[in-house]
């Protein structure tokens, strides 16, 4: 687990040179979005220009037909600038970012995790719209990866992973938040998927972890086997850290876990600014919450028979 | 007179949700301990072997290992409480946990594949008997508050339900599991 002292001291020594190096990048980039973003406005306003001057009947409906031509590629070019620049920007300072956490993880800036994977934990009823920031590896016994997710319908936007599990489960658990979004409420019944023919709600012995969470599953006692009193401590721990909505399900020897991030430009450059300290504390944050979930949650515990 | 007969009404149906109730806390409680059974079988099961394979490495707590054997033999006869049985359970844990931790001075026993396997064996048969304590404590809390409140202690008296204790659970069960302290040789 890296401090937020050392990740201050990374950002001084190496990424603000990164940062320097591809500064040139971000202002040519912005530079050009700004020429193009011109040069529309100027064929508008010679076009406007004409409509009023020469097609004396129909200037509306000549506006009309040419602004949504214009704000569409508009649109598209901004788009498409930004992301040249965030490709590279990410190559570079997120790359380098999740190789100071764990120098055996590898990254990937345009993929994301597998949408049957979030089909597969159970924990949405979203479609994932949108994904990114691939990071996977194997960190000793475990291998985990995850990924910056959007799901339709949902309002989900956060940190999606996958984990290998250290003890052999048959059932099927799932750890759902009660906010507004947990399952308990009425959005929460359109939002997550529970099979109440299949999974009960079990009720825990710790009343902090009860206040927080809501637990489904098929055996009470394998229920209790994978959810310890230490694993609901360390949710408790994880959640306050996250500060934000926090679900884990096991399925198929696995464990799936999200936590919210409130918004998509978690990783993601600004065109209009470099990335500031504060910035990379904030990226840094959630990447040490899903790269220390191994830690904190024991993952590479294996005193069982599971090996 | 309706209302006579719509009171009546209610209180009929109130009884038989409070009786369906209590039912199904007992029958859970005794679910619990089936699980808690079969969980602390396992246990047992794996017992004999691992005591086998310890005697020959062990000289020191062949003391302890022999009364291990006894409790599991008492344990197994069927001529105990469940007081007495939960006592049991819980000193037999407490001892071979003893025993697991003093592997450490013995390196040719730490080396031994047999052991490992049995030791991992070991550990996952613990943890699952402390998941089955605790659901078992859980089904017993909520079938022991099924009763004591109204309406429940209406029905508790004639249909003969008594309170039950819950296990007590060792602090060391309530702890982390320390990787380096039970399998060191990892």
């Amino acid at each position: 687990m890296k401090t937020e002292g050392e990740l201050a001291q990374f950002f001084s020594d190496v990424l603000a040179k990164k940062l320097a190096g591809i500064e040139r990048i971000r202002i040519k980039t912005g530079r050009n979005r700004n020429r193009i973003i011109a040069l529309i406005a100027i064929i508008c306003t010679l076009l406007m220009t004409y409509f009023l001057l020469y097609d004396s009947g129909d200037l509306f409906g000549g506006i009309i037909f040419i602004m949504p031509i214009i704000l569409c590629f508009l649109y598209i070019i901004s788009l498409s600038l930004k992301d040249r620049y965030a490709t590279a920007f990410k190559k570079e300072i997120i790359y380098a970012m999740v190789k100071f956490y764990d120098s055996r993880l590898t990254y990937t800036p345009d993929r994301g995790i597998l949408p049957n994977a979030v089909e597969i934990s159970d924990l949405f009823t979203g479609a994932v719209s949108k994904s990114s920031d691939y990071v996977e590896g194997q960190l000793d016994e475990t291998f985990i990866q995850f990924s910056k997710i959007s799901l339709v319908n949902n309002g989900f936007t956060g940190i999606f992973m996958i984990s290998s599990f250290n003890k052999y489960y048959n059932g099927n658990y799932t750890i759902l938040q009660r906010s507004y979004t947990g399952i308990e409420s009425l959005i929460g019944k359109v939002f997550h998927t529970i099979d109440n023919e299949i999974l009960a709600p079990i009720k825990m012995e710790n009343p902090d972890f009860e206040k927080e969470f809501v637990v489904f599953g098929t055996n009470d006692i394998e229920t209790r086997y994978i959810i310890t009193p230490a694993f609901m401590e360390k949710m408790l721990e994880f959640r306050s850290k996250a500060n934000n909505d926090l679900y884990i399900s096991f399925r198929r020897s696995r464990m799936f876990l999200a936590f919210g991030t409130k918004s998509w430009n978690i990783f993601e450059p600004d065109l209009n600014k470099q990335a500031t300290l504060e910035d990379i504390e904030q990226w840094g944050r959630a990447l040490q919450l899903a790269i220390g979930m191994v830690e904190e949650f024991g993952l590479n515990t294996r005193i069982w028979s599971k090996q | 007179m309706i209302a006579v007969l719509i009171i009546c009404g209610l209180a009929i149906i109130g009884a038989i949700i409070t009786f369906n109730n209590l039912v199904s806390a007992k029958n859970e409680v005794e679910n619990a301990n089936g699980g808690l059974d079969a969980m602390l079988k396992k246990r047992y099961d794996l017992l004999p072997n691992l005591v086998t394979i310890v005697n020959n490495y062990m000289n020191f707590e062949k003391g302890v290992l022999a009364e291990v054997t006894d409790m599991r033999t008492k344990r197994l006869s069927g001529s105990v409480s469940d007081n007495d049985k939960h006592d049991l359970d819980t000193k037999i844990g407490q001892s071979m946990s003893n025993v697991m931790m003093s592997v450490e001075n013995y390196p040719t026993l730490k080396a031994d594949r047999s052991f490992l396997n049995l030791q991992a064996s070991w550990n996952e048969s613990e943890e699952q008997i402390a998941a089955a304590r605790r659901a078992y404590n859980s089904a017993v809390t909520n079938y022991n508050t099924s009763f004591e409140g109204f309406p429940g202690s209406i029905f508790a008296g004639s249909m003969k339900f008594e309170h039950k204790q819950v296990i007590a659970i060792p602090d060391e069960e309530r702890k982390n599991v320390n990787a380096s302290e039970l399998f060191n040789s990892k």
